[in-house]
Parts: C-alpha cells; sequence; structure tokens
C-alpha cells in the first residue's frame, strides 16, 4: 500500500455524526490515522464507527455532550488508554444559529447555543492538551459570524467569537511545544447547519436540493460538500513544523 | 500534467525574495511566466531559473507605480501571451521607517505609493486580460491588520491592500475570478533585512541569524521563514479549484493578527 499522509497518526474529531465531521473522519481515515469520534447521537455516530472500523481504522467512539466536562474528560481518558498520544484535533462540534432577536431570545437556549460554540471546545481542548505530541496541531471551527455581525444570530456569532479568540490564545501557549493552532471557517456547507435549508433534517436532502449552489441571500456564496471542506482541513492540518498559528483559514466567498 | 500547465502567471516584483520564489514554483507547476522588477540583472537570473523548468519567462523593468510602465509591460505580455490567468501583485517595500512626526513626506507617500497603488494599477490594467476562473493574489502582511511601531507608511499600505483585496473579490465573482490575500510573515528577504540598495544579504544567513530568536519586533514564537516556503503556499492558492475561497486570506504568520 502507498505511503498515506496520516499513517501511523491519531486524530481526534468532535461532532463526527454527521456533516463536515463525519467527512473529515472519513477522509482522514482514508490518509491512514487512526480515529477518535464523539458525538452526542448514538444513532448517526454509531454507523460512522462501524463503516471506519469496516476500512480497517482502528477507531474510539463515544457519545458525548461536549458542554459537560465529566463526559468529555471520560472521552480524553478513552482514547488515551487506547492510543499513546494525540497528533491532530478537530475541534468541530458546534450548535447551530438561534434564529431569534435578542430581544426576544430564550435565555437558557441562548446560553447553551454560547456554550457549546466556545465552552465545549474549550473543554474539549482542556481535556486532550496534556495528550498532544509535541508538533500536533488543533483546527478550531469558526464561521463568518464569529467575525461580523449577522442579526437574529447573536448567540451563535458571539460563541465563534470566543472560539476565535481561543484559537489564538492556544496558539500563544502551546507554540513551544511545536503545537499549530488555527481557526478554520468552512463558509455556507450542504449539511444540517446550512443556513437556507433550516427547514430541512436530512442531509442527503439537503444535498439533493442546494448542494453546490449559491446562496439565496449572497450570491457569492455556494453549499460547498463536506468534502471539500474536509479536504481543506487536511490541508491545514498537514502543514510542516513551523507553519502557521493562531491564524485564520477559510473557504468563504465574501469577505470576512 | 502539471497543475499549472497552459497557464500565464505574472509576478510583479519577482526578481528577488518572495517574488522571485513564487515566480520558480508556478514554472515549476508548469506555467509560463511574465516577471517584472526593477532590477535587469535579477530579472535575468529569475529567466534563467524558470526557463531551466521548461517554462516561458518574458520579463521588464518596471516601477509599479508608473502607469505608463505598467501598460506598456502589460502590452508586451498580451503579446507575447495574449492573456495573464494568475496575478501575483507581490512588488512592495517599506521606505519610510520611522515616527511619522519625523517622518519624510515624499517617502512615506512613496511606500504607499508602491505598496497599494502599484497593487491597483496593476490589477486595473490586466483585469480585462484575465480569463473567467482566474486567479489574483495580493501579497499583503499581518502589518497591514495590526499597528507595529514607527512603520506608519507600511501599515497603512498593506491595510490598503487588505481592503482593495476585499473590494475586488466583491467585484470579481461573478466571473469566476478570485481575489485573496497572502501574509508570509517574516521572510528572509533584502526587505525584510532592510538592506540598502545594491546590498543583498543571502537568504541563508538571514534565516541563521534570526535562527534561535526572530528579530526583535516580533514575539518569540514568530519563525523568519524561507522565501520558498511563501512560493508554495501561492502555489496552492493558485490551484485551488474554481468556487474556492475569495476575499480571504491565507497566512504563515505565527502570531495572531
Amino acid at each position: 500500500m502507498p505511503q498515506r499522509s496520516l499513517d501511523g497518526q491519531v486524530v481526534v474529531v468532535t461532532g463526527a455524526g454527521r456533516g463536515v465531521g463525519r467527512s473529515i473522519a472519513r477522509l482522514f481515515a482514508a490518509e491512514g490515522a487512526d480515529i477518535a469520534i464523539c458525538a452526542r447521537t448514538a444513532s448517526q455516530l454509531d454507523p460512522v464507527a462501524e463503516e471506519l472500523r469496516a476500512g480497517g481504522t482502528r477507531v474510539v467512539s463515544r457519545i458525548v455532550d461536549i458542554t459537560e466536562w465529566d463526559q468529555v474528560e471520560a472521552f480524553a481518558a478513552e482514547v488515551a488508554a487506547e492510543f499513546d498520544s494525540v497528533d491532530i484535533l478537530i475541534n468541530n462540534a458546534a450548535a447551530g444559529a438561534d434564529t431569534d432577536p435578542i430581544a426576544d431570545s430564550d435565555p437558557l437556549a441562548w446560553a447553551k447555543t454560547v456554550t457549546t460554540n466556545v465552552i465545549g471546545p474549550y473543554f474539549v481542548s482542556r481535556a486532550f492538551i496534556s495528550h498532544l505530541s509535541e508538533g500536533a496541531r488543533v483546527v478550531n471551527f469558526g464561521s463568518g459570524n464569529g467575525h461580523k455581525a449577522v442579526a437574529e444570530r447573536s448567540a451563535y456569532g458571539v460563541g465563534k467569537a470566543g472560539l476565535s479568540m481561543l484559537t489564538k490564545c492556544m496558539a500563544i501557549e502551546l507554540w513551544d511545544r511545536g503545537i499549530e493552532v488555527n481557526e478554520f471557517i468552512p463558509g455556507p456547507t450542504a449539511t444540517v447547519m446550512l443556513p437556507w435549508a433550516t427547514h430541512l433534517d436530512d442531509e442527503e436532502e439537503i444535498a439533493r436540493q442546494f448542494g453546490g449552489l449559491p446562496s439565496p441571500e449572497n450570491p457569492s456564496e455556494r453549499a460547498k460538500t463536506p468534502a471539500e471542506a474536509a479536504e481543506h482541513v487536511l490541508w491545514l492540518a498537514t502543514r510542516p513544523a513551523g507553519g502557521p498559528t493562531g491564524q485564520l483559514y477559510s473557504l468563504m466567498r465574501r469577505p470576512v | 500534467m502539471s497543475e499549472l500547465s497552459g497557464q500565464v502567471a505574472l509576478v510583479t516584483g519577482g526578481g528577488r525574495g518572495i517574488g522571485r520564489s513564487i515566480a520558480i514554483a508556478f514554472a515549476r507547476a508548469g506555467a509560463d511566466l511574465a516577471v517584472c522588477s526593477r532590477t535587469q540583472s535579477e530579472l535575468d537570473e529569475v529567466a534563467e531559473k524558470v526557463q531551466a523548468e521548461g517554462a516561458n519567462c518574458l520579463t521588464g523593468i518596471v516601477d509599479v507605480t508608473d502607469r505608463a510602465a505598467v501598460e506598456r509591460f502589460r502590452d508586451d505580455l498580451i503579446q507575447r501571451y495574449e492573456r495573464v490567468d494568475i496575478l501575483v501583485n507581490n512588488a512592495g517595500g517599506g521606505l519610510e521607517r520611522g515616527v511619522v512626526a519625523e517622518s519624510d513626506p515624499d517617502r512615506w507617500r512613496r511606500t504607499v505609493e508602491v505598496n497599494l497603488f502599484g497593487t491597483y494599477l496593476f490589477s486595473r490594467a490586466l483585469l480585462e486580460h484575465i480569463p473567467d476562473g482566474g486567479k489574483i493574489i495580493n501579497v499583503s502582511s499581518g502589518m497591514g491588520l495590526k499597528a507595529a511601531n514607527q512603520s506608519s507608511a507600511y501599515n497603512v499600505a498593506k491595510a490598503g491592500v487588505h481592503m482593495f483585496t476585499e473590494c475586488l473579490a466583491n467585484e470579481l465573482w461573478p466571473r469566476g475570478i478570485d481575489v485573496n490575500n497572502l501574509i508570509p510573515g517574516p521572510v528572509a528577504t533584502s526587505t525584510f533585512n532592510r538592506d540598502a540598495p545594491g546590498q543583498r544579504t543571502p537568504t541563508e544567513e538571514i534565516i541563521t541569524k534570526f535562527a534561535d530568536e526572530p528579530p526583535p519586533q516580533f514575539p518569540k514564537f514568530e519563525r523568519v521563514k524561507h522565501p520558498d516556503e511563501v512560493g508554495e503556499l501561492a502555489l496552492y492558492m493558485a490551484t485551488r479549484p474554481r468556487g474556492g475561497p475569495t476575499g480571504q486570506t491565507f497566512s504563515l504568520a505565527r502570531r495572531p493578527l
């Protein structure tokens, strides 16, 4: 078998039960990595784990709500027991945009969205940092909403803005272990998170109806496939040592 | 087949440093090149390297702030290649260092002209010759996003380049032309080393000098790179499939910007 770019590496992907997270797990496994995945929904996560194992990949798979520290800690412990160390951590799990104006928002739902988008990735990073190998890579999933205000998406935007800052803080704290931490913005992607397909919850249907097509609100944007986003994450996660850290990489098609 | 075979790329400020590395990387990937700068001897050396990769190379002496010179080079390029698929606005530099209160107004203006007006002029002159699906790469700087000390002209100029990229991206997406910023971070070039005109410190010497610690104006986690590393990133940007990122920034910096 030819040399693959991630042979011998261990990759952790959160939110891997569907969408871009699932595509990353598939692509990175195909590149030879051992994979640790988590998500909240067993009916989505289990088939991904089975598929990867069927392809010959070593897999740790666990049901985790990343906003629950105990669950995140247990996931990290299980991964540490199975693999020596983690070489790539992909903080992909996120919560969708709330669509209410602040004035009408449900305070607890608002707080939950912020928590999932920034405290969750912090919990995951906190739990895994001591297991990261020298020269490891961390990719945090940002959003254009974290950089530019969008009405009625405040909780999501605030969470993603916080995650952007967390990325920079991690970069300047971890560089001396050769660990590089970058933010990645996929832009609109044909998943259940696609802003103009929130009325649908079936990803295949979303891909069929909207895949590759322009955004109704911002015609320069188009709904990318999860596989396209995964390709770019692979590129970002495999930059040579001494490459970018604390930076933002984006597939958007309008200024962030 | 090579990634850029059949394509034509123009690199401004391509006689040395980052521009030279980009030109050679593109030639290696199969593109034909047009390279301009102000120094013929440097252009001759780059042309030799480009041709050694089996690519054609048109060279021209151009001051990027001189509209007539830019348009002459454009005419030569169109006569030779008929179009340009990839435009790399790389020419730039900081000519005025020091506090605003003591700055030389002519050098301050000239810095803005070389970095920003030059980028505009080349884009303006070439736009109608870039086919749908082409690429524009503007070499920007972390200095365009965050003020440094005693380099206001360069900070302001690169901030302008950054915004120009975003404006152009908004205008050109209907033609499928993607326009992005490239932030190299500190790179071992004569500009970075503040060499006097005509003086060229060898790349390896600069890298060795800062191998253990970056220069004092940068945090300890920055790294002085080889210009070829920037050439590789530019090649990645130039080879994104149509519909890829536009109006975005690709940065090799190691400090949050």
